[in-house]
């Protein structure tokens, strides 16, 4: 029997848009190979999304770990709020839904023959490829903060082994330590991270630890959601935290994890934990293959999220600038999905549609308190991600208890939705 | 580094294949809705305290997200959101989002 088709049913209803009545794949004539490098935010649900939309195409997802740790909520492990297990995350749902997830290290990408050559020596070729790689620190751009001293000072700024030595950390800290945080200039991965990390360390010092100190020492003069930090400060720690800006001397330039000191070059400090946030730029996968030109991080044409250096290569999520979109795994998710809309689109030989994204990210500032920034993109003739006007911004200043309350626990389901959507 | 860069730009092996789309359309209805998926969950089922987006009509979701665009609503975050959207995307939402159940 014919199976009906958008033509048959634009026949029978008239309807102009058929999409939401018709049940069947967005993309039914799609075919071909597409391999997605990272299975993070972006490239989970880029091949999440291509598997719902266009099922004719084979879809390849390639990490280097078998299973994915959020850097979101992994400030609330380091609370002690959540574990580790709470925001790790198996790809076992995304293989039963039809993704090839391949763990394994990529070594090079093959332009040539469109294929990437993996660690093991084996080529995978593609008909397009994605790449949401992340990012890499600068090492050694604060002089003496090189791999070696991460396992002393954690970043803890790629989730996982990191989130847990720092979570031990703190632990084992005696009452009346100092905890120091080192957040870097922009742009780097997550902006309010640093802040919510702090509010999160206080909420747990405030409870067991109630004589101990955090110390913000910034390599800027002002951050992100930086009122309404302040002013829950004020509210839940009050003298607890101190937020020394680079104006004040707060710019780290050197560490030494033998004396847990660091040098702003007006003082050295020394704290009982420290964690440094080091300089970041774009993954060494992506760095190392010139898809950043000249620069350290990638850019791209916003009407495809094709690479600017490379068309034909769609880069996603952290390792990218994009326009007016912050670093966040749910930009980086909002980019998955549109890139799987466009890469479907053109498999199924049509055009590329017109792309819209959001970021929505709340930050906890304790369990019950909860801040958040929103926006909605979109992009401009040059293929620029734009912020369109007069929308988005932050949780309103001087809102009461329960507006931060409300806050707070849409935070916990915004997390269980977002991962949900992508993993379960 | 180099060599893979100039491989890139000299032979051309992307090819220019990125078609940009007619300028001045919308956004299709299915990808604006992934940006409510992302809070709102799976085709509109929430866990926890964001609410479903499930069991409405198009008018009420239309409705609710005008209310929220033009601050007759009260709300912590959806006001931000909603002035994003154009009276067109609101409309291709809402009739995706009324088969969501």
């Amino acid at each position: 029997m014919h199976r009906p088709n958008r033509r048959d049913l634009m026949k029978l209803t008239g309807a102009a848009t058929l999409a939401a009545t018709f049940a069947g794949p967005l993309f039914a004539q799609a075919s071909g190979r597409v391999v997605i490098v990272g299975a993070g935010f972006g490239g989970a649900s880029c091949a999440r999304t291509l598997r719902r939309i266009a099922p004719g195409l084979n879809v390849t997802l390639i990490d280097r770990n078998p299973t994915f740790v959020t850097c979101p909520f992994s400030n609330k492990v380091l609370g002690g709020l959540a574990e580790i297990g709470d925001v790790t995350h198996d790809f076992d749902v995304l293989r039963a839904a039809g993704v090839e997830v391949v763990i394994a290290n990529v070594d090079a990408i093959e332009p040539d023959t469109n294929s990437l050559r993996l660690a093991d020596g084996s080529d995978l070729s593609y008909d397009r490829l994605v790449l949401s790689p992340g990012i890499a620190f600068k090492w050694g751009a604060l002089t003496g903060y090189g791999r070696e001293a991460a396992e002393i000072m954690p970043h803890a700024w790629q989730a996982g082994p990191q989130t847990e030595l720092l979570r031990r950390q703190l632990v084992a800290m005696e009452d009346g330590g100092t905890v120091i945080i080192a957040p870097p200039l922009n742009p780097f991965r997550c902006p309010p991270g640093p802040y919510e990390r702090a509010s999160l360390i206080a909420h747990y010092l405030k409870t067991e630890k109630p004589r101990s100190k955090i110390l913000i020492l910034d390599a800027k003069d002002d951050f992100s959601k930086q009122g309404l930090f302040i002013e829950g400060w004020e509210t839940l720690y009050p003298g607890l935290i101190e937020w020394v800006p680079f104006g004040m001397g707060g710019g780290v330039m050197a560490v030494d994890p033998a004396t847990m000191t660091l040098d702003t070059g007006f003082e050295t400090f020394t704290g009982d934990v420290v964690n440094v946030i080091p300089p970041q730029r774009a993954a060494d996968l992506v760095f190392d293959a010139g898809l950043t030109g000249e620069g350290e991080w990638c850019s791209v044409d916003g009407h495809t999220f094709e690479s600017r250096v490379a068309p034909g290569i769609h880069i996603l999520g952290d390792a990218v600038i994009a326009g007016d979109m912050p670093k966040s795994g749910f930009s980086a998710s909002s980019q998955g999905r549109a890139c799987a809309h466009v890469i479907a689109a053109l498999l199924d030989g049509g055009d590329a549609p017109t792309l819209s994204f959001v970021n929505t990210c709340y930050s906890l500032l304790a369990p019950d308190y909860g801040i958040s920034v929103a926006g909605v993109y979109s992009v401009d003739a040059t293929g620029a991600i734009i912020g369109v006007p007069d929308s988005g911004g932050v949780s309103p200043r001087g809102a009461d208890a329960a507006f931060r309350a409300r806050e707070a626990a849409y935070a916990e389901s915004w997390y269980a939705n977002l991962t949900s959507d992508i993993f379960a | 580094m180099t060599r893979i860069l100039s491989i890139l730009l000299l032979t051309g092996a992307f090819a220019a294949t990125s078609t940009a789309p007619v300028s001045g359309e919308d956004a299709p209805a299915e990808l604006l809705a992934q940006g409510c998926v992302l809070c709102h969950g799976t085709e509109g089922r929430s866990s926890g305290d964001i609410p479903a987006l499930t069991g409405h009509s198009a008018e009420e979701i239309t409705n609710a997200m005008l209310d929220f665009r033009e601050d007759r609503r009260e709300n912590t975050i959806m006001g931000r959101l909603a002035k994003g959207l154009t009276d067109s995307e609101i409309d291709a939402l809402a009739t995706l989002i009324a088969q969501w159940e």
